[in-house]
Order: structure tokens, then sequence, then C-alpha cells
């Protein structure tokens, strides 16, 4: 999708601070655990009162409708737990993050795929980083309890991130008229 | 052409029968993770079984006392977790009209749990600020979140019987 | 609505129009085609992306979800698959967004059914035709959803039953396995997986009830996510035979045999003597009837009705100079009209949930100004 110049320059920002901050996790591991599981924490308080959010102007007299009340408020209890940072064990964390890295990878894995069956030639790209993304994966279960390791796996994927971003940004439109 | 049950009574037992699934459900998921959390403490904080076992023991006592603490600990919170999850099952049960909805024994334990939950606070109990802050704001969050579940559970049950009763005799508005 | 509706059954009813046995299959052909013609397709012929009339599984699960992605999914499947009964549709107690959405849900015999019939007519073309009658027998099939990915207005629950003949009900139940088949016998559908967020390409359309929209056979009722809690009833034997008339009598309309196209009005006269045959085809409790919507058409026209084949106009496309002329060509330029008439009113009625719509003459005047500065270099928006 075309940018922009605005979304370019936010796009750059973004990428930029994600990979001073995976330069900071990398220098200082200990310092780095504790941001990740405040950033976590951040993540699930902000969904939860986005959840709650959600229900009060949505979903008040949505059929079932209750479900979406009490998972914010789950979420949200969630998020504030986690900021108890002694105790927040590093193997959930890293199961946090394994889960979220093959589901997207096998999903650019299968997307691929479908690009290939189609004919298209564009299936290169999304086949690699879902190999990447699963394979960062399979290292979060490789090192589960170490917690070195899960922040080296984190800042890796900030960077990693940020690459994309910084591609996605500078991509030429792929439309092409018809004339 | 088709029968469509779309009076007030049918529509209004609907949505209760649904608040009252969906309360149980937030009954059973608030209790386990209230539950789960005591667990969590317990297991990364070694020093909270060490005080409780004393000091005075050698290593083979100590690992046996510990194992003592935890069997203890995991009946107490079994029982302590399996009222409001049968209420909560019951809840659900009458909300999919599996189970009867005159059925009544689970509104009277959620008005009993409800009870014993309330009376603390007003007894002058501090809560739990032997951890702190935030986790006393993790359990008070908790308390009110299962208050709200037991508060809907006894409204939309006694709704939902009310209702029920009325279709049944056929006073359908 | 399937294969069997969008190719067999609108060719026979093209035929019942007074269209020639060339002229149904390029209609029938650019109706089904309606539901294949992804940007993943388009991009294997080099041409425009922004005339996908569809989107694959595929395309779904990785498309994105910010703001743009939204407006991108909601402008296709709007368009060509859940086009809005009502945009101006009012609901109490609501908030603003809420009622973007609800304005969304899709129905037959909208102020938008018209727009397209008299879209299809204004392309002169049979692929306008083909693309305008798959529009209107979606309507029919989907109504009560939306084309816009949002829990609160196409989820449903457990409270879902099929009304057999004899007036009785049973439950309808929905797992969450693609690769096992429909059971029509013990009224077992698959269906996508609850997801809680508002804009997960899981809520987008019918997918939580699976393909039960698109089984001519079965009647059912059953509580949608915006009815608060009243019980909705969906015939789709009525549904899928009002639709066939309603197609007859739009083409019929563009023909020239009508002088107009009122909303709300069927063709009997020309089904008279299949009305039986018909009702017996969409009655018939199976999950797909090609073979016997194919068996009608090629009684009515006497001819052979090639098996569909997405491949079929794809070299000329790809091999003319003058790409506009082809088969394709005219269909993907019917196929970004429509999207822009749509969009555009979806746009002027205050909503934002598909985008900016441009006109046909702004359109023309946005495409200009975008090839120019394209030669200058600036890809600025």
């Amino acid at each position: 999708m075309r940018m922009t110049k605005m979304q370019k320059i936010k796009n750059i920002l973004i990428a930029i601070s994600m990979i001073l901050m995976a330069a900071l996790f990398i220098l200082d591991s200990d310092l780095g655990y504790d941001v990740i599981v405040i950033l976590l924490s951040v993540y699930f308080i902000v969904n939860g009162i986005r959840t709650l959010w959600f229900f009060f102007t949505m979903a008040p007299r949505m059929v079932g409708g209750r479900r979406i009340l009490y998972q914010g408020i789950l979420i949200l209890n969630l998020g504030i737990f986690t900021m108890v940072l002694n105790v927040t064990p590093t193997v959930y964390v890293m199961l946090y993050l394994c889960g979220v890295y093959l589901f997207t990878g096998g999903i650019d894995i299968m997307n691929a795929v479908d690009a290939k069956k189609m004919g298209s030639p564009f299936f290169k790209r999304k086949l690699i980083t879902g190999i990447i993304n699963v394979l960062i994966g399979v290292l979060c279960v490789v090192f589960l309890r170490d917690t070195e390791m899960l922040v080296y796996v984190f800042a890796g994927g900030f960077i990693y991130k940020a690459v994309i971003r910084i591609i996605a940004t500078y991509q030429k439109s792929e439309m092409v008229y018809v004339q | 052409m088709y029968q469509l049950n779309n009076d007030i009574d049918h529509i209004n037992l609907r949505r209760y029968c649904n608040r009252l699934s969906m309360s149980g459900l937030g009954m059973i998921i608030f209790s386990v993770w209230s539950v789960l959390r005591y667990v969590v403490i317990v297991i990364q904080d070694k020093q909270y079984i060490d005080v409780v076992i004393g000091d005075e023991y050698t290593r083979e006592q100590k690992l046996a006392g510990y194992i003592v603490f935890l069997i203890i600990f995991t009946v107490t919170l079994a029982i302590v977790v399996a009222i409001p999850i049968y209420i909560g099952r019951a809840a659900m049960k009458v909300g999919k009209g599996k189970k009867k909805k005159s059925s009544i024994v689970y509104i009277v334990l959620t008005v009993i749990t409800l009870i014993a939950m309330i009376v603390p606070y007003f007894d002058g109990y501090s809560h739990e600020f032997e951890y702190g802050l935030i986790m006393t704001i993790v359990a008070i969050i908790i308390d009110i979140t299962m208050t709200f579940a037991c508060i809907e559970i006894i409204y939309c049950g006694i709704r939902v019987r009310m209702l029920d009763r009325k279709i049944q005799s056929g006073e359908v508005k | 609505m399937q294969i069997d509706f969008h190719y067999y059954a609108t060719y026979s009813a093209a035929i019942l129009a007074g269209y020639s046995h060339e002229e149904a299959l390029a209609i029938g052909y650019s109706s089904i085609t309606v539901d294949f013609c992804t940007k993943t397709l388009l991009t294997k012929l080099e041409a425009p992306r922004i005339a996908a009339t569809s989107q694959s599984q595929m395309e779904l699960m990785d498309a994105p979800t910010d703001v743009m992605g939204l407006q991108d999914i909601t402008r296709i499947w709007s368009s060509f698959h859940f086009l809005p009964k009502d945009l101006y549709a009012e609901k109490e107690k609501c908030s603003r967004k809420y009622l973007k959405k609800y304005r969304l849900i899709c129905g037959p015999n909208g102020d938008l059914v018209k727009d397209t019939v008299e879209n299809g007519k204004a392309s002169g073309t049979l692929q306008g035709v083909g693309i305008a009658m798959h529009v209107l027998a979606d309507t029919w099939a989907h109504m009560y959803f939306a084309g816009t990915p949002s829990l609160v207005i196409n989820n449903t629950d457990d409270h879902f039953y099929e009304i057999l003949p004899d007036g009785t009900e049973e439950h309808i139940s929905f797992r969450h396995n693609p690769l096992a088949p429909d059971d029509a016998e013990k009224r077992i559908y698959t269906s996508s997986i609850y997801q809680s967020n508002e804009n997960n390409i899981m809520n987008l359309g019918h997918g939580r009830v699976g393909h039960l929209p698109d089984y001519g056979y079965c009647v059912y009722k059953y509580l949608p996510s915006w009815g608060e809690y009243r019980e909705f009833v969906k015939d789709n034997p009525s549904d899928y035979n009002k639709a066939y008339r309603q197609m007859i009598y739009a083409m019929k309309y563009i023909r020239g045999v009508n002088d107009k196209f009122c909303l709300d009005t069927y063709d009997e006269e020309a089904v008279k003597g299949y009305e039986e045959e018909i009702d017996k085809i969409i009655k018939t409790r199976r999950l797909l009837d090609s073979e016997d919507w194919k068996a009608f058409g090629e009684r009515l026209s006497g001819e052979t009705i090639p098996d569909y084949d997405i491949d079929t106009y794809q070299d000329e496309y790809l091999n003319a100079a003058e790409k506009k002329e082809t088969f394709l060509g005219k269909f993907i330029d019917a196929a970004i009209n429509h999207k822009a008439m749509v969009t555009s009113k979806i746009y002027e009625s205050g909503s934002m949930l598909a985008g900016y719509g441009v006109v046909q003459d702004r359109r023309k005047v946005a495409m200009e100004m975008v090839k120019n500065s394209l030669k200058v270099g600036d890809e600025n928006d």
C-alpha cells in the first residue's frame, strides 16, 4: 500500500526507536529483562482498557457482549499483575514470544504457498519472512528458561521488525494501469 | 409464516439466559485466576514457605515440609475454588438450557459467597498489604469483579425463573 | 452463493431474460469470476490490483487490519458480496462508530441494488451485467451480515435452529475444522473461530456461520449479534427463488425489454412452467447444485455449458496490446466502476469505513493526477 510522506517519516522514526531499544537490551540484559516485562505489562493494561472501552461503546447490547466485559477485566488484571516483576518467570514471557512468532511465521508460509499456486512471482519474500519467524519461535522454545537468550530474542525480533518496516516504507507501488 | 418468539418476555428470557451464562463463565475464570495468582506467588517466593516451615530442620526435612505444604495448599485452594466453579457451571447450564430454569441451589450458594466476600471489607480487614500496593489493587479488582458476577448471577437467575414461569403458564405479552 | 448459482443459475436466468447462449455464458462467467478475482490473480496478470473483487483465504489472513487495510477489505466485500441495504438506517442508543457499521448490513431491495443494476446497464458490457447479477444475488443470500470485519455486527451464538418443512426445529452446530466438509444430514457446519477483536478477519461477513447462507435448501432462525436477542429467520429457498426472478427482471431491463427497474419486483412470467423444477433444485438437501442447474441451463438453451475455468481468458489478456478490449479487460473495468460507485455512496453517507469515495468523473481526474505525478517522480498520495 502506498504511503504519504508523513506515514513514511513516522515509520522510519518507529524503526529507529526499535533499533535503539534493541541495542539497549543487548548491552544490558538485566535492565533489558525488566524493560521487556514492563512493556508486556503496559501492553496488557492498555489492551484491557481498550477492551473495556470497546464493550461500553460498541457491545453493551450485543448478543453475548458480557463476555467482552469479563475479558477486559481479566486482561487488565493480568497486566497489573505482570508489573510485579519478581513474580513473572522467564518461561511465561518466552512462551508468549514463541506463540507470537510461530503463528506469524505459519501464516506467512501458508500465504507464500498460496501465492505460488496462483503463479505470482512475489511469493519468495513472504516465504523467507515466514521461515525466519518460525525459526525465532523455535529458538524461544529451545532457550525457555534462559533470561539472557530471552533478551536477545526480543531484541532480535525488534531489529528484524524495524528492518521490515524500513523496507516496506521504501517499497515501490506494484499498481499497474491498464493502458 | 414461521413461528418466532419475539415477544418481550421471550426476548428478555434469552437476554438474561445469555447474561447468566456469561456471568457463570466469568465466575469460573476469575476464581481460577484468583487461585493461580496465589500459586505463582508461592512458587516464586520460597521465603514464604520457609517462614511457614521454619529454620530449624535439615535439608531432607525441609524438602518433605515443602511437599506437605504444597499438598495442603493445593487441597485448600481446591476446596476454596470448588464453590465458585460449581456456581459458575450451574449458571452456565441454566443459561444454555441444560438445567432446569427453576433451579435455585446455585442462587442460594451465590448469595452466601457474596456475603462471604463482602463482610471482610466491613470488618476492618486490611487486604494483603504485606505484598505491596500493586498486589492489593489486583486483589481488589478481582473481588469487585467476583462481586459483580455474583450480583449478575443472582439477578439474572431470579429473572430467568420468573420469566420461565410466566411463559410456561401462558401469560406471554 | 456459490458457483452453482453464480455461474449456472445466472446463465439460465440470462437465457430466460432473452440473451443468447454466448452472451449468457459471458454473463455467467463474469458473475462467478467475482469470487475469484483476487489481488494475487491480478498481480499475475499484471492488471490493476484496485480491480480486486474478492480476497483469498490467505490474502485475508495476511491482510493488515490497520485503518487503511480495513478500508481495503470493506471496499471489496461491501461492494461485491455484502451490498449495504440502507446506508442511512437509524438505530437508537448506539455510538456513531457502531451506527456506521450497522449501516453496512447487507439486504435485498436497497437503493444500492438499483444503482448496481443501472451501473450494469451503463457499462454496456456483458461483464458489467455479470458483476451486477453476482452482487444482486448475494444481497439475498448474505442478508443480515456486513462486508466489514465486525464482531458486534457479524457474530452469532449457539441459538441456531433449522426449521424443517413440517415446522419442527433442529439445532445447528458449528465447528472450526476447515478440513472437514459440512454435514447437511447431521447439521454440522464449519465456521470461523470466535475472535474477540472487533476488526479480526474471522468476523468478516458470514464467516461465523460458515457457508450456511450459501445453501439454498436451508431455512433457519438465529440471533444476529446486532438483533438484541430477537430471532431472525433466513428462508433460503424463498430468498433464492426471489433472487432468481429478480435477476431475470434486472437483465430484461438491462436488455431494454422493460423501461425501468423497480425494487421488490420479480419476473414470474419468464419462469412459468419452470417454477417447480427451479424450486426442486433449490430445495434439494445438497451442498452444491451445479449439476442440476447446469442440466437446466443446457435444456433451456440447447447448448453445452463448459465447466468454469479461471484460466480461460488469461492468455488473451496477457498477450493483448489493447487490454481494455479483452474479456478480462472489460471485466476489470466494470469491477473498478462498480467498486467506485459503492465506495462513493458509502463515503457520501458519512462513513469512512470504505475510505474516500470518488465518483466517475472525479475518478478520471484523480487517475490523471496520479499518472502525471508519477511522470514527475513524486510518489506522494
